[in-house]
């Protein structure tokens, strides 16, 4: 069944889920000392992971689950379990994961979407669901809706009644439908569109907006902080007013009044070719090709692999490092495909393996970060 | 064609890499003419583009397959719909090169090329299926392909994720290399270069002051001419009228009537072969007699043919110089005749030196994925049958375009 995006406006709005409440004026958690994570540890196959590639992690309360290129994979108590397509799995490489109110697993894969509840998988495709497209970037369920960026459009399922709305460039402002991550918030979805910059759908009124980078040239970014540093967006997030833009040319942040550009170069970003990025309060966690990093705004706090197998940790301030440390343990690698991070831990998938980090003196926990902090949407 | 390859046996003449010095990164981007620059007054807070983007990621390590029989490469070419015909031209040069590579040894002399075709579908973000299936289910080691631009954006965005190399031959979208996704280069010229090329022409040698643009009415129409109307507008002759046209429509009667009503000094014509052919006899039907140009997607033998005498005097972009080209040239002309006795066009000589570029890199790098990507990335300038191509740092072939025009149904050279 398909619902009409008209009539889907009223349904969203309908839901509750965040009113319709004003995203960019929201409640701000007191400001954070610069995140500090001092040990790290990781695991790969050796371990029990499907693939040393890990493309996703979810940290829950009690349980880690991780998204492979050959697999999904869940630690609970300390012990790793695979699921692949033999188990129902709609397709080797897990390309996100998000959990829905009712507890249920989404999975997002390079063909089809998938929903592990009660330990089987239910699998959505485009020929049998109001999927888009097979190739589903980034999944994200809120309340009782599923939201899947697919190479061909945005899908929202509403798991109430099993209706889908769904849009591309024949009814939203999207150019082309190319969907890569989407970011959900009070009464807004923000999607991050291959070479459209983000788009906006506010979710009450049907209304979308766009934002491009105004000079609209690609090679460049003309001027400094006048929107998206680029059009090529890798992933978005949303948390307490805060919207975040990774690009493969750095990385944006918008509070509803004024965009800002970071760039490696000034600011210390783990590069500026960024394949993820999460949000908690006014926090970001980057993941790159060059490490991770956390990232306020003003303090950027990188951590890269040093030649011993430790770790450098390098923290800048006003454009420039105002101090470097060491750490003996470090992530698997600095190939960083997605951070999900908390006050007090951090997980990061690498191309090497999973890599967990956390504040010396705190000890290692088992896996207890922040529940709220998924996708970078709450 | 499958009959005359055993009389192929004396292969195409090696790919090689050139002696000619690459582009400069800190020269304009995509060797833009200092007068066409965008916000030429203005310093850039910052370029892009001035390297060549890296894979960072792991995986060259990983040990080869020792189990292979043949070496599977995929290729992604539309067999119907309305670039069915140039697909057969495509599919032709990739089949033609795999066939040289093979009568030569194959793979290091030890295993045999495979090619496995998928068709380019012609839904929306059907090619990033289509390359997760060439992965999963015939193992390839690289991709030609896809044909249409907006297959082959679908199509690069997967790539990261699967992290195969892919050599694109047919598009000319400036965007398809502009994303800085270390998976997929480009050996055909862009819209950029055709879009300066013919402003140039039209503007600068020709002194055309009222312009009309006549485009389809899709994605090809409206990225393609995008260079070209900013150049205009740069050089202080900003088109005066754009008007478009539908895949199917067959007459243009308003459209053709506002280009007369405006003075038009000139018309570029934008769009596949048969319908930019069919709004071109239109124009001439209809009174139009001023000059007429397009890109090289309309230097080819399918508009020519279907365009007949109404586009004698056309001036065209060419994407090489046969002339200029020389030997190599005329040699692959006349392989290709032994096989086809259609002429390759500069989609069949693309798809051609575009898949010799993949197999060189796979016969370099061994069977590992991100090393074959390395290999494609490596070389900045490759003489290739058309000449050299000249690589910028997206990996994006600058090689300048030329200029000819249609006389007698043929394309002849111009200044």
């Amino acid at each position: 069944m398909k619902l009409s995006p008209v009539l889907l406006a009223f349904s969203l709005a309908a839901a509750g889920l965040r009113g319709q409440a004003d995203p960019w004026r929201q409640p701000v958690e007191p400001r954070r000392p610069a995140l500090l994570y001092d040990r790290f540890e990781s695991f790969d196959r050796s371990d029990g992971l499907p693939s040393d590639k890990v493309t996703t992690v979810l940290a829950l309360a009690d349980e880690v689950w991780v998204g492979t290129d050959h697999g999904l994979a869940v630690r609970r108590d300390g012990t790793w379990r695979s699921f692949t397509p033999d188990d129902g799995l709609p397709h080797r490489y897990v390309t996100s994961l998000s959990l829905d109110e009712r507890g249920d697993l989404w999975i997002s894969t390079l063909r089809g979407l998938a929903r592990l509840s009660g330990g089987r998988f239910q699998v959505y495709r485009q020929t049998d669901s109001g999927l888009m497209n097979d190739v589903v970037y980034h999944v994200v369920a809120d309340g009782p809706l599923v939201w899947a960026a697919t190479a061909a459009g945005l899908s929202c399922l509403d798991t109430r009644t099993g209706s889908w709305a769904l849009w591309d460039h024949e009814n939203s402002i999207m150019h082309e439908p190319w969907c890569y991550a989407l970011a959900v918030g009070p009464d807004r979805t923000w999607v991050g569109v291959w070479g459209g910059g983000v788009v906006e759908l506010e979710r009450s009124t049907g209304l979308w907006r766009e934002y491009r980078d105004p000079d609209g040239e690609m090679e460049i970014d003309l001027l400094r902080d006048d929107g998206p540093i680029h059009d090529v967006s890798s992933f978005v997030a949303w948390d307490q007013g805060v919207l975040w833009q990774a690009t493969y040319f750095g990385l944006s942040r918008y509070d509803g009044r004024r965009w800002r550009s970071y760039l490696a170069e000034d600011t210390g970003l783990p590069g500026n070719f960024l394949n993820h990025v999460s949000a908690r309060g006014h926090t970001a966690f980057l993941a790159g090709d060059q490490g991770f990093a956390v990232f306020d705004g003003e303090t950027c706090v990188r951590y890269r692999r040093a030649p011993d197998g430790g770790c450098e940790v390098s923290i800048w301030r006003d454009g420039a490092e105002a101090e470097c440390r060491h750490l003996d343990t470090a992530p698997a690698d600095d190939y960083v495909l997605w951070a999900q991070g908390g006050d007090s831990e951090v997980w990061l998938a690498t191309g090497r393996g999973l890599s967990h980090g956390w504040r010396e003196g705190e000890g290692a926990p088992s896996p207890a970060p922040d529940q709220e902090n998924q996708d970078g949407n709450h | 064609m499958t009959l005359l390859l055993p009389l192929l046996l004396a292969c195409g003449p090696a790919l090689a890499p050139a002696q000619e010095p690459p582009p400069d990164p800190q020269e304009p981007y995509a060797e833009t003419p200092p007068e066409l620059l965008p916000y030429r007054s203005t310093e850039a807070y910052w370029r892009f583009f001035t390297e060549p983007p890296q894979f960072r990621g792991p995986g060259r390590d990983d040990p080869e397959p020792v189990d292979l029989e043949e070496v599977a490469v995929g290729v992604v070419a539309p067999l119907s719909g309305p670039d069915e015909v140039l697909g057969r031209r495509f599919l032709a040069g990739v089949r033609m090169a795999v066939a040289e590579a093979n009568a030569a040894g194959g793979w290091r002399r030890r295993l045999p090329y495979r090619l496995v075709v998928r068709e380019e579908a012609q839904a929306w973000g059907a090619a990033a299926s289509t390359a997760v299936e060439l992965l999963d289910e015939e193992g390839v080691w690289g991709i030609v392909g896809a044909f249409a631009d907006r297959h082959s954006h679908v199509l690069n965005r997967v790539l990261l994720k699967i992290e195969l190399p892919v050599v694109n031959t047919a598009g000319t979208d400036p965007t398809l290399t502009e994303h800085a996704i270390p998976w997929m280069v480009r050996v055909r010229p862009d819209d950029r270069q055709n879009g300066y090329a013919l402003a140039r022409r039209i503007f600068e040698r020709d002194g055309r002051t009222r312009v009309a643009v006549f485009r389809s009415n899709d994605r090809y129409g409206r990225v393609g001419i995008q260079e070209f109307e900013d150049a205009a507008r740069r050089l202080h002759r900003p088109i005066l009228l754009e008007v478009r046209f539908e895949d199917g429509q067959t007459a243009w009667p308003e459209e053709i009537a506002r280009i007369r009503e405006v003075g038009a000094d000139a018309v570029v014509v934008w769009g596949r072969a048969e319908p930019a052919a069919r709004v071109v006899k239109a124009l001439r039907a209809g009174g139009v007699s001023v000059p007429l140009y397009g890109p090289d997607r309309l230097a080819d033998p399918t508009f020519l043919a279907a365009a007949g005498p109404a586009a004698e005097g056309m001036i065209l972009t060419h994407p090489f110089d046969p002339a200029a080209a020389g030997e190599g040239w005329r040699d692959f002309a006349r392989r290709w005749r032994q096989l086809s006795e259609e002429e390759p066009g500069p989609v069949g000589a693309y798809a051609y030196e575009g898949t010799r570029l993949l197999l060189r890199a796979i016969e370099e790098a061994g069977l590992n994925r991100p090393r074959i990507r390395d290999a494609l990335f490596s070389h900045p300038v490759i003489d290739g049958v058309m000449g050299p191509i000249r690589f910028d740092p997206t990996f994006n072939n600058v090689a300048p375009v030329r200029l000819v025009r249609v006389v007698g149904g043929r394309l002849a050279p111009t200044d």
